[in-house]
């Protein structure tokens, strides 16, 4: 099956062009190329085990792709370590939250930052503040509910001010109170410019937040498009929901 | 619907987690609450000598060798959750690098021993890089690896370290307090007669120091992450492999000054006892009893543990494994974060990082 055309264009941020991963004899990733447009919200769907979070990996270095090159900002990012991928400006949460445990909520913002300490504490505290967290500073993260450690992991990863955004499964097990807040986190990046790249099951939020999917299957790239185009396209409706 | 929402919101707030208790208005303070006790301390040290008999200034010495390990050994795998069997290594190599420079007469002690340090320091540079690597339990038993490897390196190059006979050191000359001697010149003499425990006080010093620093210091935090999710610290940034060695070669510093000190102090060394992996347990153990990843929590547990075990030593000293053993057990099962967790939970102590 041929690849879905897409041509990088001047306001593309993450290039992946035929990136492939295999894990032992599971093809995780097959020759899967996406690109990544500049201050839009990009959807990555598929049914579970299509490879969402593996492509989440290998973007931001934790697995090194077999084949392929991953460009942000132009720049070749395959092989680059964790840590120096997500200095060059890409920020993400995990499907399950990663939070420093038996840190407090406070010092799990400022251990990341790259700022003074002066500079650091304001950013953490203005952070905190804008999503209500202040009264939980000095509370030790494994002691927060999970929704609250969601949104302390969306606020951690704000801390340096990343240009990409990637969010794997973010309202996975989350109520609706705290989607809510979730949401409208997500809104402030995108009226900040910021380019945000995700995945969820949520259909419903998938479809309205983002302006271009990408619909993941065994790896492949099977479509990708406006939401609506998606809606419509055969091969999603078979892959969700069998021939 | 409006009781759902409502039901939903009662929800979310009875998620809040329970208020924190504030932090205690000296917590702040810390730093010089520490220096004060710190010099008074030191100066008590510097002049216990002058009337303590030599068996207590031994005793001394061992409490001040043990916080260096221990505190050192609290640098990786206390914050940083890498739990190192290496001190002994460590403790071995700078032991035998000390020794060697006084037996062929190379230097003077002070250089000696100093040199002990930066040989171990730049040793786990070179180790670091590919040990560190590995995660957990991998990385523990590597470096238990590479005392043995030290071990038998030490034994078999017969020609440089003179192998299983072991290495006779160079006696400290005792001096005379002369009739008529001013203070300062009996101070000197003191100084002189105990310089092995000097020389220990101010690792000991330097080594408190330290821990306060990184404790304290952006490297600490960093640390602390990795411990609790070294996968999510990379993910956000965190240079960890230049952490982790970074944080691997200042605790090796020490183990190995305190070789080479303890090394003049005793006189003699051989490869099986200099190189027992009890060196590296009980810096662990020590660690863990006073609390790991936590200032204080090496140095209490180096003076409480010395000294009890000194006592039961003492009194019986068949029972004396049993009785240390058993507490160390008990202390990993009922209170795995020590001394210092145990009273935060009281509520004795805040949550601070300057504990």
């Amino acid at each position: 099956m041929s690849q879905p055309a897409t041509m990088p264009t001047t306001s593309t941020i993450l290039d992946i062009r035929n990136v492939s991963k295999r894990f032992g004899g599971i093809q995780a990733v097959n020759d899967a190329s996406l690109s990544i447009s500049e201050g839009i919200v990009t959807g990555v769907i598929g049914p579970n085990g299509s490879g969402k979070s593996t492509l989440f990996n290998l973007i931001t270095g934790l697995d090194r792709p077999d084949a392929g090159d991953i460009r942000f900002q132009g720049r070749n990012v395959a092989g680059l370590g964790p840590d120096a991928i997500n200095r060059l400006g890409m920020g993400r949460t995990f499907q399950l939250t990663r939070l420093f445990g038996r840190m407090t909520v406070f010092e799990n913002l400022t251990v990341v930052s790259r700022s003074g300490k002066g500079e650091a504490t304001d950013r953490a505290l203005e952070l905190l503040d804008s999503l209500d967290l202040t009264r939980l500073r000095d509370e030790y993260a494994e002691n927060l509910s999970y929704g609250q450690q969601k949104l302390v992991e969306f606020l951690r990863l704000s801390m340096n001010d990343p240009s990409l955004i990637l969010l794997d499964e973010p309202f996975a097990g989350v109520n609706p109170v705290m989607e809510q807040k979730l949401l409208e986190q997500l809104h402030a990046w995108v009226n900040a410019g910021k380019t945000i790249l995700l995945t969820d099951h949520e259909m419903a939020i998938m479809m309205e937040l983002c302006q271009e999917i990408f619909v993941l299957d065994y790896g492949e790239v099977i479509a990708h498009g406006a939401p609506a185009q998606i809606r419509e396209d055969e091969r999603v409706m078979e892959a969700y929901f069998g021939r | 619907m409006s009781s759902q929402v409502s039901q939903i919101r009662n929800e979310v707030d009875s998620e809040q987690a329970s208020p924190t208790r504030p932090m205690p208005k000296w917590e702040p303070y810390l730093g010089w609450i520490y220096l004060v006790i710190l010099v008074i301390a030191v100066a008590a040290m510097i002049w216990f000598p002058s009337n303590a008999s030599a068996y207590s200034v031994t005793l001394a010495l061992i409490v001040l060798m043990t916080i260096s390990l221990a505190t050192s050994w609290n640098f990786l795998s206390g914050f940083g959750g890498y739990t190192s069997f290496g001190h002994a290594g460590f403790f071995g190599i700078g032991s035998y690098v000390g020794a060697l420079l006084l037996y062929y007469e190379r230097t003077g002690w002070i250089t000696a021993v100093i040199l002990s340090g930066v040989a171990t320091g730049v040793l786990a540079l070179i180790i670091g890089y590919p040990t560190l690597r590995l995660r957990g339990p991998y990385f523990a038993v590597a470096m238990l690896g590479f005392t043995e490897l030290f071990r038998v390196i030490v034994t078999s190059w017969d020609s440089l370290t003179l192998g299983g006979r072991g290495v006779f050191l160079p006696i400290v000359r005792f001096q005379q307090v002369e009739d008529g001697a001013t203070w300062w010149d009996r101070f000197q003499v003191q100084v002189h007669n105990n310089q092995n425990y000097y020389a220990m006080l101010v690792l000991a010093v330097v080594a408190m120091i330290l821990a306060y620093v990184i404790g304290t210091s952006r490297l600490g935090l960093e640390l602390l992450a990795i411990r609790d999710d070294e996968v999510a610290a990379q993910s956000m940034g965190i240079r960890v492999v230049r952490v982790k060695i970074t944080a691997f070669a200042l605790s090796a510093v020490f183990p190995g000054i305190a070789g080479a000190i303890n090394a003049r102090q005793v006189g003699f060394i051989e490869p099986l006892t200099i190189f027992a992996v009890i060196w590296s347990i009980r810096a662990i153990s020590t660690a863990i009893l006073g609390g790991q990843g936590t200032i204080l929590g090496p140095i209490l547990g180096a003076i409480v543990l010395t000294l009890v075990s000194e006592r039961v030593w003492e009194s019986d000293p068949n029972l004396y494994q049993v009785i240390f053993g058993g507490l160390i057990v008990i202390v990993v099962l009922f209170m795995p974060g020590g001394f210092i967790s145990l009273l935060q939970n009281w509520g004795v102590l805040p949550r601070s990082r300057r504990l």
